[in-house]
């Protein structure tokens, strides 16, 4: 220890300078070993002697993040690291910390120390990337990945103190990679396998020299026996395994299950010689996992990389290969699975072959036996004679059947390949020619041309063969070819004879051409002369043809025709034989085309006139058609046809009484003509009974299901085809009687029809009660409809009259609570109808009503209306004004009516409750105060087209303090949707606040512009807003307002032209500056003027200016300006709708101000009865001042009172804070007043008749006005009151008046 | 604000000949219909009296209402001259009336 002492450092040569000391502090694990280190006794001495440039190394790497490592001292090489370095060293450390490299590094010293050597005499630092060091790591060398580089750590003096060693370890990367290489090239290697073997070996191969898998090995399962045996692995190893997985698996101690994976921990105990087979690959440890599915599951045995850790990337990386063999063995079995299905399909079809053989043989022993009796007895049987005719038609059909027999017996001959051709030289020119000149007569009948243009072509036929061949071609041409010609060419060149059978029949789709000759493949085409035929004619002639050793092709074009070419190689030597073809023309092919082209004896087209039912036949076959006649003829009239479309020809002129069809018939088959019958009015209750050959559950209920009355199988007995015929003849004629008795029936389902139309448009209780009413029924004395709806909460009815009923009654009887002793109330809350045939022997408790309506109501009956819940929502009533019994039917109809009435009535009541909800929610944002007596109010909303409920228009009335103020506002806020109506609501509330503190129009719209622009979407909204003061007389009334943005308020006044209010304009709140932005403008309101405000959505109409729009309202208004403000603002909404109604929402406000006018009147009053007084004071001077004739003051008064009254105490329930509002107007010698209230008039009129006063008071409006109208809505109600000559004439204006 | 006013004359003195005769003037509605049904009953003296509205300005269907109670308890009878105001409103709800006191007078003694 030395007693040099620096400035600032510790005194104790063992304490660390500070800079160390700073490090150490910083330097976590290793920092706190490094200060505890005894470097005293070490040889590089304590730190403090320790150059600069080596503190300030040790310092840099201790406070790093980074794996980092410093040889100090160029020779002894001792190690200092960082906490990062320290999972590099594993298990060396801590005692690394100042070892020599050599000792610490024992294990690698052999690749270090050269690249150690070189930087210390070179000064050039190495780089490796991902080197590979087999590192001893937990006792084991381990395969270990580095990225590091080794520099000179350099002294002041300029030599070398030291290295420097920063340092990443990647070994898992690296290993990542490889295995994932190996997984690749596995995957590669087993995708073109095909069997099991192949993929495990190939699989094998592509790990061979893998690190990674010293050693593979595949043990499979045999499908068949079940043994699990080794199928590949690698050829080290190969010859020390065992043959089965069993005996591998006897010296292990391990489950026997194939599911899960298992470690086996010592290889050379398994497997006896590995180690010496693989050195010092050979690993120690080896994991068996499964492989394959089901019966082929085995196991792959994977030995491990002796330097890698068995860890969880280990065994997934085994698992994955697992994996992808047992994919490839999955493949390879379903590979051979195919392979063997594809031979199983050749057995069967060698099996069906065969069989065909030996059914063919079977059924020509009886042939023989039937056709050479049936000679004979034809030989003998008179000429010409039925039964010589019947005997005929057997042959024939005998000789068809043969003709099949020996094509199926030709045909599996050649199949088999048993089939010898004995042919000989013949010139097959003259030959075909022989053959094909027997069907000339035959097409001669059919109209073709048979042109027969044969060279001599001398070739090696078997000439009966050819015959076959021949005869196939030319009645497949025959029965194809509608019309034109049937050509037959041969000739012969060098080498071939070419035979060429060319028609201009129906052709053959491409399609199918391709098929042509395929066993059994039949062209779909219904355009022959038949569809009778197997298929196997054509393959029949492929097969001949190559026993000839020729060849045949087919050229076809759909509607142009066909040409058969069949090659034959010339023949060589010898000279052709002669040879005729004997007896063709009893050949079965030449009988059986004649049998197509047979033409029809007249009696098949010609029904016998008699008065027996009509049955029609179709049936491609002569033969059949000629049966089917013989059997049904004696029963009925019998018409024939021969295909499907010609039977709907016939069917449609001769009316069949039932028709008989086969199925497979050309042109138009059975179930197209079943389809086309039932499609046909007149045709579509004829029963068909359907013909077929196919047989089997199957084609039965297909045969129905294609609508066929009845469907008989072939063959079928004479007896049972007629029975059926008769069965379905009888139910015809049942269902023609009821048809007839159900007419009348009809007619009334008509009237049902019809009226449940006309409900079904309904969309109101008063549109359903008007429906009914122009229902047309038998009585002749029509009821009055009386629908009564209940409440959604139940308390009251409200009823709706087809017919006009007096006013009185309607009146009286519009609404009722459900205590109210009426026969509804009853109905309704029992549920049960009631028939009443005279309401005078009613019981007492019906009394009051039975008396008010006796002159209307004699008799009714009222029905319960349910809702689909089965809840009643209502009653219908049917009322005679004379007593009536009721029969039986009439009841029945009036039920029914009910059933009807009730389910639109449910469907309505659904729609209303949902618009009322959405209503609701626009009224509650636009409620109307009304509270105002300066003027009358009305406003209506009108929500847009297609959109959302809601919108950004507004309307608003604010009564102000003031006496005779009142604030109006119309706004709108851009957009639609909730947002908007947000927006709207609070632009709304805040001139609704502000009025009420500072109504002038200045200080509004400026607390407007600032608050808009802090609510999100109100920006540029546009408001008119108006101040109305009907000044302290009622004289002098004007109004001051300011416009932003928005149309201009119009100002509509008695004598002067309407004109809008366009000095107040301004920008549109919280918008641009302007100039104008407190523009207010005022203006003088005469008494009777009517102010509107609206939204735009009122006056816009595409492709049209503003000012058109302007105009049009203009004109409206001036033409209805002397209407109350309710139905001007109705009207004009009506007026102003563009066609197909309006696309925007559109807000209207109309306010009038109270006044008394020289052709007006108009007052707003509490709803007091102190102010029924004052109100009728005020009325009675203004009649004096227009003046009213003197005999008819007291009718209006009077009536006028009386509404007011009722509106105040009904409408109103005696609410102060309410109104009632009152507008007079005269037009010419009338007068007529409207009186209004908020009122819902929920009260019960009906109720309150039993009240003699109100019964009363309705009795003298009736009786002194000379027309009441009453309009009731949800915003409440108006009774308009119209009074005739009420005013006296201005004199002379008017004749005949007398003082 | 006005309210509806009426007016009860009743004969005074000795001299008055029954049944008495009542003259009413003034507007009757709903808003005084209460009043005017008391002012009735407190007229003293023997029932029924007769009730001369022709010089009334204003009866509404309320106070024909009041009327008919007191028809029913044949506590009045009514007198309405065919060219007074109200004339045509009772006729027209079919009120029995007296063309004149007179009449009035007789149908009383007639029981």
């Amino acid at each position: 220890v030395s007693d040099l002492h620096r400035p600032g450092w510790p005194p104790d040569a063992r304490d660390l300078p500070p800079d160390l000391a700073a490090a150490v502090a910083l330097g976590g694990e290793m920092g706190r070993r490094f200060a505890e280190f005894d470097w005293t006794a070490h040889p590089l001495g304590p730190p403090q002697f320790w150059a600069t440039e080596v503190r300030a190394a040790i310092a840099l790497v201790l406070t790093s993040r980074f794996p980092m490592l410093l040889w100090l001292d160029t020779t002894e090489l001792f190690l200092v690291y960082n906490d990062a370095y320290v999972p590099i060293l594993d298990d060396r450390h801590p005692e690394a910390l100042g070892q020599r490299g050599q000792y610490a590094w024992w294990d690698v010293w052999k690749s270090v120390e050269p690249m150690i050597a070189s930087v210390v005499t070179t000064g050039e630092a190495t780089w490796s990337y991902d080197l590979m060091l087999p590192l001893m790591t937990a006792g084991r060398r381990r395969e270990r990945f580095f990225t590091f580089t080794y520099s000179p750590l350099i002294g002041d003096d300029g030599t070398t103190f030291g290295i420097f060693c920063p340092s990443f370890e990647t070994s898992e990367r690296v290993l990542s990679e490889r295995r994932l290489g190996l997984l690749n090239a596995v995957a590669t290697a087993v995708l073109d396998t095909n069997t099991i073997d192949d993929a495990a070996n190939a699989a094998v191969a592509a790990c061979e020299g893998q690190p990674d898998v010293p050693f593979v090995a595949a043990y499979i399962g045999d499908a068949a026996t079940g043994d699990v045996t080794l199928h590949a692995a690698t050829p080290l190893v190969r010859p020390l395994l065992p043959r089965t997985l069993a005996t591998l698996t006897t010296s292990q101690a391990m489950r026997r299950t194939r599911a899960t994976m298992h470690v086996v921990d010592d290889v050379s105990a398994m497997i006896d010689g590995i180690h010496d087979a693989l050195a010092d690959d050979c690993p120690e440890q080896a994991l068996l996992l499964p492989l394959g599915e089901g019966k082929v599951a085995g196991a792959l045995l994977v030995g491990i990389n002796p330097l890698c850790a068995l860890d969880d990337q280990f065994v997934g990386f085994c698992q994955l290969l697992a994996d992808q063999l047992s994919s490839a063995v999955a493949s390879a079995v379903s590979y051979e699975q195919q392979l063997q299905r594809a031979d199983a399909l050749a057995e069967l079809d060698h099996a069906k072959t065969a069989f065909l053989t030996n059914v063919s043989h079977e059924f020509r022993t009886p042939l023989t036996l039937v056709l050479g009796p049936l000679e004979d007895a034809l030989t003998d049987s008179t000429p010409d004679s039925a039964l010589s005719n019947q005997l005929a038609t057997v042959r024939r059909n005998a000789g068809r059947l043969q003709r099949l027999v020996d094509s199926l017996l030709d045909f599996s001959r050649i199949e088999a390949g048993r089939a010898n051709a004995n042919s000989i030289c013949v010139d097959v020119g003259a030959l075909t020619s022989n053959i094909a000149a027997s069907f000339s007569e035959l097409c001669g009948r059919a109209g073709l041309e048979l042109v027969l243009d044969c060279h001599p072509a001398v070739a090696d036929v078997d000439p009966g063969m050819w015959e076959t061949i021949v005869l196939n071609v030319l009645s497949n041409a025959v029965k194809y070819t509608l019309a034109g010609s049937i050509t037959v060419t041969t000739h012969s060149d060098k080498a071939l004879c070419h035979i060429i059978i060319r028609d201009t029949g129906v052709g053959i789709a491409k399609a199918d051409l391709e098929r042509l000759g395929e066993r059994f493949f039949r062209a779909d085409s219904a355009h022959g002369r038949s569809v009778e035929g197997t298929g196997i004619g054509l393959s029949l002639v492929r097969g001949l043809v190559d026993l000839q050793r020729g060849t045949v092709e087919f050229a076809s074009e759909l509607g142009r025709g066909t040409a058969v070419t069949i090659r034959l190689p010339r023949s060589t030597h010898g000279r052709p034989v002669a040879h005729a073809p004997a007896g063709l023309l009893d050949n079965p092919y030449v009988v059986d085309a004649g049998q197509w082209v047979m033409s029809r004896p007249v009696d098949e087209v010609e029904p016998a006139a008699d008065d027996r039912q009509l049955v029609l036949i179709a049936d491609d076959n002569a033969d059949m058609r000629a049966h089917l006649r013989r059997v049904l003829s004696p029963h009925w009239r019998t018409v024939l046809v021969a295909d499907g479309l010609e039977a709907l020809e016939t069917a449609r002129k001769v009316r069949p009484d039932a028709v008989v069809t086969d199925v497979m018939m050309p042109r138009l088959d059975g179930f197209e003509l079943i389809a086309a019958i039932r499609a046909d009015p007149k045709l579509a209750a004829t029963p068909v009974l359907m013909l077929s050959a196919r047989a089997g559950a199957e084609a039965i209920s297909e045969g129905y299901s294609g609508g066929a009355d009845d469907y008989l199988p072939k063959p079928f007995s004479s007896k049972d085809l007629i029975d059926r015929v008769a069965a379905r003849l009888s139910s015809a004629a049942r269902e023609r009687a009821n048809r007839r008795s159900s007419d009348a029936l009809a007619r009334v389902a008509l009237d049902f029809a019809q009226l449940d139309a006309a409900l079904q448009s309904a969309d109101t209780g008063a549109a359903i009660a008007e429906a009914l009413q122009g229902c047309s029924f038998a009585a002749a004395d029509a009821p009055v409809i009386c629908l009564g709806v209940l409440d959604s909460e139940g308390k009251t009815i409200r009823f709706e009259y087809g017919d006009p009923v007096p006013p009185e009654i309607r009146d009286r009887y519009h609404i009722a609570s459900m205590d109210t002793p009426i026969v509804p109330v009853d109905v309704i809350k029992t549920g049960q109808p009631m028939i009443i045939t005279d309401t005078l022997s009613l019981s007492p408790r019906y009394g009051h009503v039975v008396n008010e309506t006796v002159e209307v109501v004699r008799s009714c009956i009222s029905q319960p209306l349910r809702g689909v819940d089965g809840r009643v929502i209502g009653s219908l009533g049917m009322l005679w004004p004379t007593p009536r019994d009721f029969d039986p039917a009439e009841l029945d109809w009036a039920a029914r009516i009910a059933k009807m009435t009730q389910s639109v009535l449910d469907g309505i009541l659904n729609v209303q409750r949902e618009h009322r909800i959405a209503v609701d929610f626009q009224d509650h944002l636009l409620d109307l105060d009304r509270g105002s007596t300066a003027a009358v109010v009305a406003a209506v909303y009108q929500p847009g087209g297609e959109a959302m409920r809601v919108g950004g228009d507004w309307y608003l009335v604010v009564p102000l303090e003031e006496t005779g103020q009142v604030a109006i506002s119309v706004g709108d806020v851009v957009g639609h949707g909730l947002a908007a109506a947000i927006a709207m609501s609070r632009l709304r509330a805040a001139v609704a606040a502000t009025a009420l503190t500072d109504a002038s129009p200045a200080s509004v719209l400026a607390t407007l512009d600032r608050y808009a622009a802090t609510v999100p979407g109100a920006r540029c909204a546009t408001v008119s807003y108006a101040v109305i003061d009907t000044g302290p007389d009622g004289r002098s009334a004007r109004v001051s307002y300011s416009c932003a943005g928005h149309p201009y308020p119009l100002l509509v006044s008695p004598d002067d032209p309407a004109v809008f209010l366009s000095d107040g304009r301004r920008p549109p709140v919280a918008a641009w500056e302007s100039p104008l932005k407190q523009n207010i403008a005022v203006q003088e309101l005469a008494p009777g003027s009517v102010i509107l405000l609206y939204s735009d959505g009122l006056i816009e109409r595409p492709g049209e200016t503003l000012d058109q729009g302007f105009l049009r309202l203009q004109g409206a208004a001036e033409y209805r300006a002397d209407r109350p403000v309710g139905e001007l603002c109705a009207e004009l909404l009506e007026r102003m709708a563009p066609p197909g109604g309006y696309t925007d929402d559109v807000v209207l406000l109309a306010i009038r101000p109270c006044h008394s006018a020289a052709r007006s009147f108009a007052a707003v009053v509490p709803a007091s009865l102190d102010q029924i007084s004052e109100v009728r004071h005020r009325l009675r001077d203004w009649l004096s001042s227009v003046g009213v004739d003197p005999k008819r003051e007291c009718d209006v008064l009077l009536a006028t009172g009386e509404a007011v009254t009722n509106a105040i105490e009904h409408g109103s329930g005696a609410d102060a804070r309410k109104t009632v509002s009152i507008e007079v107007f005269v037009r010419g010698q009338a007068i007529t007043a409207t009186i209004s209230d908020a009122g819902q008039w929920s009260g019960d009129s009906s109720a309150s008749q039993r009240s003699l006063r109100r019964g009363r008071g309705l009795t003298m409006i009736n009786g002194l006005a000379d027309d009441v109208r009453t309009t009731r809505s949800t915003d409440g109600t108006q009774v308009t009151l119209a009074f005739e000559k009420a005013v006296l004439p201005e004199s002379g204006l008017v004749e005949g008046v007398t003082a | 604000m006005s309210r509806a006013v009426f007016q009860l004359h009743v004969p005074e003195g000795d001299d008055v000949s029954t049944p008495i005769e009542v003259t009413v003037t003034g507007e009757v509605d709903a808003s005084n219909v209460r009043e005017f049904t008391r002012a009735v009953s407190d007229v003293p003296g023997e029932r029924p009296l007769i009730l001369q509205l022709s010089s009334i300005k204003y009866l509404d269907s309320a106070g024909f209402s009041a009327l008919d109670r007191m028809l029913a308890e044949d506590a009045i009878r009514i007198v309405l001259s065919p060219d007074s105001f109200m004339y045509r409103v009772a006729t027209l709800m079919c009120m029995p009336i007296h063309d004149d006191a007179d009449a009035a007078r007789r149908a009383i003694n007639e029981g």
